[in-house]
């Protein structure tokens, strides 16, 4: 090798700053421009030089995005090239090789006769037997024969190759894919939609004759431009499906790697290997609309590239696509300028018909989708012409519905990211517990609402009116006529309408505080605690207010408040307040009733998460007490009693004397409400958790695994409570070493709540920051800081900086950066010691 | 194909020893391949997927070196690769300039789309290879990381092997050099425009 020159000057001011910059990084941020200045004396340039560095440190990859270093491609099995220019498949000499995948390879090709002309020349791979392939061939080859038409390519000629290989002649198109194309041109909207509608007409023609693609995706729509104008042509027509009966099932094909990077594309009964039909084509169709407008598919390939094909597309099977507004908002603005727009106005342009077009062609259900390709293009172009669409959205009734199933999702979801977060990541069972009892809470509410019902005439009115604030303010407001957007989030309706109630029962202040202490409860579950903590002290102003103050009430709405403060953190302010509530709840109703020992348990939690443990115990005997005593009706109270217990040995790192506890509270679950109830599967978790401590992992692995079998079992697989108790299996594995395992249960989990709850959701960040986490052990590091960065940026964008979640993100990203040995970049995401919240992007 | 294999690791392990010759002999197989590559990929008219200049030099390696070869092997390839990967994207963009300046080629002529087919921006590439021979003089190995990294798409661990130097090493020229190609783009960026 060549030695290297001696230093230039140059170079060695380069080395200088270098050092300088390395050095200042090991800084905290505050430090490091008075570090540079006092290091660089007076050599003012070098100061400037080092200052714009650091400065840069912050800033995108500057190349990024010229040369993507995504991960590259495991690399495919390639077979060789069967034909050499120059040599023949049938009549047509080949040219050169234009492409190569699973299904066999692409040529240019001359065919001299009849006519001479330039051929696109598909061979497909060998394998095939039996005596009927070409008489088949020749029959697929007269069906396509049939199309006619100048969204679609041409099929000449089809045959068999010297070799025994099936080849299909067709026309050749000298175009680009169509999200290149878009995408190269920056092209608007409007021309997008057009293109799409013109792309299924094309679609629809074949169908009526019988075809069906099977295949559409951006790669297979080319566009050329003819006299100027951008002529989009499928190509591919029935390839697939001519493969397939020759005997390469579709799956081989797929397996093989053919369909790498398009499963992206894939109808849902596609991808579960059902029969198809021409809605299907409609759901690719309308995929690849997806693609167009949103800037990006439904499911991003990058979540599918970890996985095998085969999990894909079990995945996609079961997937319900995101809401393309929804997606829009989620590109970088490079990207979302590719379509000509900053994301937030993609997002708004999309909102509305768009939405509700590709949300209808896209349905799960096959028969929800549109009838037909031209269907969905005669919307395209009602759209365009701003007439209203056929795709409309969601009716009331659904909405509701939907509410209701997702509200109560949400409500379980949101008291167990607490159980992840805490558990997952600082390593308690308190979570556990509270999530546990919160269900049963919930339950006991709506025991209550319904017996109140039944009480009084004024109960009565007073439920009704709340129901419907809740019905019709809440829900109405997501008129379609009113609001383009009847998809909202529950926040938004509910904080709506309640910006609505002031003034409105001025007369009847009671049901205004019943109605802000349920909206409070609602905020709440939803982890929106800043707005519930006011809805509730609202109420609690309003109860007091009232002529006929009912302390009972007022204590009630406190040991609520007290929890929301509990999980804002205030803890000291939360436990006096719920200690407080409960004396006035022992001096109103007395200290054997149902509601103070509610109140006395809320307590117990408190105290757990202040670490006042030894209070905790001795508040906590008074409910283990009464238990002995037989005082607590409600076997619910006495597990949960036993469950905190547990707890708190559990929080003195006393795993020995949590496990009997813990396995009381599971035993008594068990006979109060059979194996398959949540709460059980939910202890036999939380006892899985403290047996692996203990040093049993074989038996913890095992309870884990009963736990999703049950959760699975009662709920499903996609059910959030399922999530949690399999998210513990993958905590288990993962603690127990088995990283692999772990990651494939994380990335799932994953996967899954991005779809019930979208991407912004706590669940779904804190999944995010595990499967993060996880990687980082796998030392799969690119991937690792890519997922770490993006939960940050979400729990950033949802909960603010000083949020724990956001910590355990900003925790994440520094051991990510620890394992892969950039103490540099920890540094920067360790929370500087001097400032409450942190400055990072 | 055996034949090239065999003779190709020949070259890298000479050329890893300090055998310049063999280092050109090398470096002229990976070139002539990724370029045959980079053909097919330009002027494929339909192609399931976008090939990336880094994805060319991972197919091309294992055209050349074979399915299994191991790390040990295609290490030395890389390192020679990246290299010649930059040389044909940089002739690649001189090339459409001189075409562009002669020709008056307005926006979407097909032979215009090799970039966005290559997920390429070209003259970012040309940007880039000015800055990286700036780099050369100044440090030779950090512009021998950017080129691993940006041309053959290599992770940092493989990036460490390459070079033959820790994974920290090259986490810190990383972060640095990053940071220097930020500062030395943005004052590209003022005083054009």
């Amino acid at each position: 090798m060549v030695d290297d020159p001696p230093p230039s000057d140059e170079a060695e001011r380069f080395a200088r700053a270098e050092a300088l910059f390395v050095r200042a990084m090991e800084r905290p941020e505050a430090e490091r421009e008075a570090f540079v200045h006092d290091a660089c004396g007076d050599d003012d340039l070098l100061a400037t030089e080092v200052a714009r560095l650091l400065g840069a440190t912050g800033d995108a990859d500057p190349f990024g995005g010229v040369m993507p270093t995504a991960p590259t491609p495991p690399p495919v099995t390639r077979t060789a090239n069967a034909y050499d220019p120059g040599e023949s498949v049938g009549p047509y000499t080949i040219e050169k090789i234009l492409g190569r995948g699973g299904f066999g390879e692409v040529y240019l090709a001359q065919q001299s006769e009849p006519i001479e002309r330039r051929v696109a020349v598909k061979v497909v791979r060998s394998g095939l037997d039996g005596d009927d392939v070409l008489e088949r061939f020749e029959r697929e080859r007269r069906t396509l024969a049939l199309m006619e038409h100048p969204g679609i390519a041409r099929v000449f000629d089809a045959g068999i190759a010297s070799g025994g290989r099936p080849y299909v002649v067709m026309e050749y198109i000298d175009g680009l894919p169509i999200d290149e194309y878009c995408d190269g041109l920056s092209m608007p909207i409007e021309r997008r939609v057009e293109l799409i509608a013109g792309i299924a007409r094309a679609l629809h023609h074949a169908h009526q004759r019988g075809v069906i693609h099977r295949d559409i995706k951006p790669s297979n729509v080319l566009v050329t431009e003819i006299d100027g104008e951008p002529t989009p042509k499928l190509i591919d027509f029935g390839i697939a499906k001519a493969t397939e009966d020759t005997g390469v099932a579709m799956h081989t094909v797929t397996a093989a790697g053919a369909t790498v990077g398009t499963p992206q594309y894939m109808s849902p009964e596609q991808a579960s290997g059902l029969e198809l039909d021409t809605r299907s084509d409609v759901y690719s169709m309308a995929a690849l609309a997806f693609r167009l407008l949103a800037g990006d598919s439904p499911i991003p390939a990058s979540e599918l590239r970890a996985v095998s094909v085969h999990e894909a597309l079990r995945r996609l099977s079961s997937l319900e696509p995101p809401r393309a507004s929804d997606r829009a908002g989620q590109l970088k603005p490079e990207q979302a300028m590719r379509i000509g727009l900053e994301p937030p106005k993609l997002r708004t342009r999309l909102r509305g018909d768009l939405d509700w077009i590709l949300a209808k062609a896209m349905a799960r259900e096959p028969e929800r989708r549109y009838e037909a390709a031209s269907d969905f293009a005669r919307d395209l172009e009602r759209h365009l012409a701003n007439e209203p669409v056929e795709a409309g959205p969601p009716s009331l009734t659904y909405r509701v519905t939907r509410f209701a199933a997702r509200n109560r999702a949400v409500v379980i979801a949101g008291t167990l990211t607490a159980t992840a977060l805490v558990l997952g990541l600082a390593g308690t069972t308190a979570g556990f517990v509270q999530a546990e009892a919160a269900l049963d809470i919930a339950q006991e509410e709506r025991d209550l609402a319904r017996a109140a019902l039944e009480e009084t005439e004024r109960q009565q009115r007073l439920t009704s009116e709340i129901n419907r604030f809740f019905s019709a303010d809440v829900f109405s407001a997501a008129d379609p006529f009113e609001d383009p957007d009847p998809d909202r989030s529950v926040i938004d309706a509910l904080e709506r309408a309640l910006a609505k109630l002031d003034g409105r029962f001025d007369d009847e202040p009671l049901i205004e505080a019943e109605i802000r202490n349920s909206a409070g409860g609602i905020l709440d579950s939803l982890g929106r605690t800043e707005e519930a903590h006011d809805q509730i002290r609202e109420a609690i102003k309003l109860f007091a207010s009232h002529g006929s103050e009912d302390p009972v009430r007022i204590a009630l709405s406190r040991v609520k408040l007290g929890s929301i403060l509990g999980k804002q953190g205030r803890y000291e302010e939360a436990a006096s307040m719920i200690r407080a509530a409960v004396d006035v709840l022992e001096s109103e109703v007395g200290a054997d009733s149902e509601n103070f020992y509610r109140g006395t348990n809320e307590l117990v939690y408190t105290l757990i998460d202040l670490g006042q443990l030894d209070e905790a115990e001795t508040t906590n005997g008074v409910l283990l007490d009464a238990a002995d005593a037989g005082a607590l009706t409600d076997q619910t109270l006495v597990y949960t009693a036993y469950a905190n217990a547990g707890s708190i040995a559990y929080k003195r790192k006393n795993a020995i004397d949590a496990e009997p506890w813990f396995r009381r509270s599971y035993e008594l679950c068990l006979e109060t409400h059979g194996p398959s109830h949540p709460s059980t599967i939910n202890m036999l978790s939380s006892l899985a958790v403290v047996v692996q401590r203990n040093g049993d992992p074989e038996a913890s692995l095992k309870m884990h695994a009963d736990a999703v079998a049950g959760a699975t079992a009662a709920l499903g697989r996609d059910h959030p409570y399922t999530q949690t108790i399999r998210n513990n299996q993958g905590l288990a594995l993962s603690a127990l070493g088995r990283y692999e395992d772990a990651q494939e249960v994380f990335s799932e989990l994953l996967l899954l709540r991005t779809e019930s709850f979208g991407e912004d959701h706590p669940d779904t960040l804190v999944s995010m920051i595990l499967v993060a986490n996880n990687l980082a052990r796998l030392e799969r590091f690119e991937e690792a800081e890519e997922i770490g960065l993006r939960g940050h940026r979400l729990f950033m964008q949802t909960v603010g900086p000083d949020h724990f979640g956001t910590q355990r993100a900003r925790d994440a990203l520094v051991s990510i950066y620890t394992r892969w040995n950039r103490p540099e970049d920890a540094a920067r995401w360790r929370p500087p010691e001097d400032a409450p919240s942190s400055s990072r992007p | 194909m055996a034949d090239t294999e065999s003779q190709l690791t020949g070259f890298l392990k000479r050329a890893a020893a300090g055998d310049s010759e063999a280092r050109e002999q090398a470096f002229a197989t990976a070139y002539d391949e990724l370029h045959r590559l980079a053909n097919i990929a330009m002027r494929t008219e339909r192609h399931d997927h976008t090939l990336q200049a880094t994805a060319l030099v991972n197919e091309a390696a294992i055209r050349l070196l074979g399915q299994n070869t191991e790390w040990a092997n295609r290490r030395h390839f890389f390192g020679i690769a990246a290299n010649a990967m930059r040389r044909i994207l940089v002739d690649h963009a001189r090339a459409r300039n001189a075409e562009k300046r002669g020709g008056g080629m307005k926006r979407i002529e097909l032979s215009g789309h090799v970039a966005p087919r290559m997920n390429v921006d070209l003259d970012a590439v040309l940007t880039l290879d000015d800055l990286l021979t700036k780099l050369e003089t100044l440090d030779k190995r950090k512009s021998r990381v950017v080129e691993l990294r940006y041309f053959a798409g290599l992770e940092e661990t493989q990036i460490a092997d390459v070079l033959g130097v820790s994974r920290s090493t090259v986490s810190k020229d990383w972060a640095f050099t990053r940071a220097w190609l930020s500062v030395r783009l943005g004052e590209l960026e003022a005083t054009d425009g």
